[in-house]
């Protein structure tokens, strides 16, 4: 990342001075009115007493933070939304059959590019323009106690300039799009996210991030969902931005008693990308599933970090995830299980694998878990290799060349992930994308 | 005399430190299928794998002489596409990867290296169904992973299932009989009864006469130490099976 320090324009600043600055400057700019001031106020404390994470931060070990800590925080301004928009449009995915589309562009919802009724049948969605304003009912770190894995949330809270909420009290099929442009204008985009799904509610959700990024960009994202009792969320998570972005995520969830949320999630962009996922099975007879895969090249890194905390009896958790390294890239995935001592029943399994699909490629599995109660099922596995010498050998045996049989056995890696998406159109979507990632496209495309 | 399609010459192979082939002299003229039997541990699968490329073998001297061409020179992807086919002993499973599309896609890499066009989907699947009656196999075996949870059994018709679609010139198979029961094994059988053709040849590595009793081979060779130490026709099978190996490790002693 040489270069960084040229374009920052204040270099010498500490993290708090700087920080402080740019809460001034982005209240100057305008903020968004789903925060409370307060709320902001509160974040800024505990963003500046954390600090930026350093190497000596366990969950940040595997993270790359330089180019994190080189990048711009401001805001993008909106600008020329009719340009934005006719440049955009020819870029965005097909919509998929069934679900109503919203879109946010650098942080800020975008009508023009949006595709729902008004109101959603099922759910209700509200952002700055349609006159929502700031609430906590629903915010999910009400019910958790503040960690500095969450800093970047707290980062969000203070720029964010729009953001969505959503209720949902039916049944709801809901694409989100959150496309970053911050190429141009050195700033960084705030997607934001908070989702209710009140009881027995059915809520299927595609959240995709794409778009264009750059050394100073900036795209940090925060989610909340609270999956109140026997509510259910189907949740796609797509993070597929542009090769030089750098990507921060939060997501926060809490599960209340017979809640159910199964994810899914697809890493396949940004140069530097970090997942902090923190799910909260708070009520009893909960389910959570989480698949996930991350796939790099070049010199990519992408680094997730997974806490599921069981609370509630008979709770269920299962964990899959699988990462793909190529060129010179590097993957961080862990993934930590808590049972507290009220979580009689529990049963929890995690399964982590990765595939080093090159000489210069790094992966860092970190299966963890800690049970403090009795009465309780767990497994974790976690491996790490290149691919089997046999099964290659096999594949050319039968003529395939060796660049497609390799490709086809990273394709095969992942399986258990991709067969996960039951959206057919979104499944498709991912596929190409992912086939096109992997090279060799032509030769693996029949595989769809 | 024409050169026979396979002529291997004094081929020498190890693996690390340990020479596994000392000197095999070997002729398979096109048409003829040729059993190669002996006792465990004689070289029997590693002339498979030496011929197949199989990485981990070092070939030290002599030579293989495919079609007219040094075999030994090609990579293991093309050794394939000129119609080299290794029925492997111990099929590899890969989930996530289905028999269709390998079989598919290993038919079209040979299409391709012949210069002919690709087969389309449809006369690919009305083809492969052909064959998978021959073979007694239903078809969701297509959609599943390749050799995915297949029992012993299944994954050696599978092998021979690939070799048919394929239509290989020089088909080796390394102990394709092992592991089957009596009616898989007259199945496989009748599979390679049907490659058996005037411009193919067909190599059966075994250990036991019983293959040979429903595919007649033309020579049998008794293969032992890394070296051949005996030729004959199927006569010389049905001896091995009454006599043993012994008495030609002790004429060879």
């Amino acid at each position: 990342m040489t270069g960084c320090s040229m374009t920052q324009p204040n270099a010498p600043l500490s993290f708090g001075e700087r920080l402080q600055r740019d809460y001034e400057l982005a209240r100057a700019q305008g903020t968004s009115p789903l925060i409370a001031d307060s709320q902001r106020a509160d974040s800024l404390a505990k963003a500046l007493a954390a600090g930026l994470p350093g190497l000596r931060d366990d969950d940040w070990r595997y993270a790359r933070l330089r180019p994190i800590a080189a990048a711009q925080w401001l805001p993008a301004v909106v600008v020329d939304e009719a340009r934005v928009i006719e440049h955009l449009r020819a870029a965005l995915p097909d919509a998929l059959p069934g679900f109503a589309r919203v879109v946010f562009v650098d942080g800020h919802y975008c009508a023009g590019l949006s595709v729902a009724d008004q109101p959603l049948s099922g759910g209700q969605l509200q952002h700055a323009a349609s006159g929502a304003a700031h609430t906590r009912n629903g915010d999910a770190r009400n019910a958790l106690q503040a960690t500095t894995a969450e800093r970047f949330a707290w980062l969000n809270d203070i720029f964010a300039i729009d953001g969505a909420q959503l209720q949902v009290s039916g049944q709801l099929q809901l694409e989100l799009l959150f496309i970053s442009t911050t190429t141009a204008t050195a700033a960084a985009s705030y997607p934001r996210l908070q989702v209710q799904v009140c009881p027995n509610a059915q809520l299927t959700l595609v959240e995709r991030h794409l778009g264009s990024g750059g050394p100073t960009a900036l795209t940090n994202t925060s989610v909340q969902l609270h999956l109140q009792s026997a509510a259910s969320l189907q949740h796609y998570r797509v993070q597929a931005m542009a090769r030089d972005a750098v990507f921060m995520d939060t997501l926060l969830a809490t599960l209340d008693g017979g809640a159910r949320y199964a994810l899914t999630f697809i890493n396949q962009g940004a140069a530097t990308a970090r997942s902090s996922l923190r799910l909260r099975l708070q009520g009893d007879n909960t389910q959570l599933s989480v698949h996930g895969v991350s796939l790099t090249d070049e010199r990519c890194n992408c680094d997730t970090v997974i806490q599921v905390e069981h609370v509630g009896r008979n709770s269920r958790s299962e964990q899959v995830l699988r990462g793909v390294a190529n060129g010179q890239s590097s993957i961080g995935l862990a993934s930590r299980v808590d049972v507290a001592a009220s979580a009689g029943g529990a049963d929890s399994r995690q399964s982590l694998k990765g595939l080093i699909g090159a000489a210069g490629a790094e992966i860092n599995l970190r299966p963890q878990l800690e049970i403090n109660t009795d009465e309780v099922k767990a497994s974790h596995g976690a491996t790490t290799g290149s691919l089997d010498d046999n099964t290659l050998f096999y594949l050319l045996s039968r003529g395939l060349d060796p660049e497609t049989a390799r490709k086809l056995l990273e394709w095969a890696f992942i399986g258990d992930v991709m067969s996960r998406i039951e959206i057919a159109d979104l499944r498709r979507q991912v596929e190409l994308a992912t086939v096109s990632q992997l090279g060799n496209a032509a030769a693996l495309e029949a595989l769809l | 005399m024409t050169t026979p399609l396979l002529y291997i010459r004094d081929l020498h192979a190890r693996v690390a430190d340990r020479e596994v082939l000392k000197g095999i002299n070997l002729e398979v003229p096109a048409g003829e299928v040729h059993a190669i039997m002996g006792p465990n541990g004689s070289g029997k699968s590693s002339l498979s794998h030496v011929l197949a490329g199989k990485p981990g073998y070092t070939v030290t001297s002599g030579s293989v002489t495919f079609k007219g061409q040094d075999l030994l020179a090609l990579p293991q992807e093309e050794r394939a596409r000129e119609g080299v086919f290794l029925g492997f002993q111990y099929p590899v499973e890969i989930p996530g990867v289905n028999n269709a599309y390998l079989l598919r896609a290993a038919l079209n890499a040979a299409r391709r290296h012949r210069k002919e066009p690709e087969v389309d989907a449809f006369d690919f699947l009305t083809l492969v169904k052909a064959r998978m009656q021959l073979m007694r196999m239903d078809e969701s075996f297509l959609s599943r992973g390749v050799n995915e949870g297949f029992s012993g059994g299944e994954k050696k018709r599978n092998e021979i299932l690939q070799m048919l679609v394929l239509e290989p010139s020089l088909a080796v198979l390394d102990e394709t009989d092992s592991g089957l029961d009596i009616d898989a094994l007259k199945v496989v059988a009748a599979g390679i009864q049907t490659l058996r053709s005037p411009d193919r040849a067909i190599v059966l590595v075994t250990h036991y006469q019983r293959l040979l009793d429903h595919v007649t081979p033309d020579r049998v060779h008794v293969l032992a130490r890394g070296r051949i130490l005996r030729s004959g026709g199927p006569e010389l099978a049905l001896e091995l099976e009454r006599r043993g190996y012994d008495w030609l490790l002790d004429d060879a002693a």
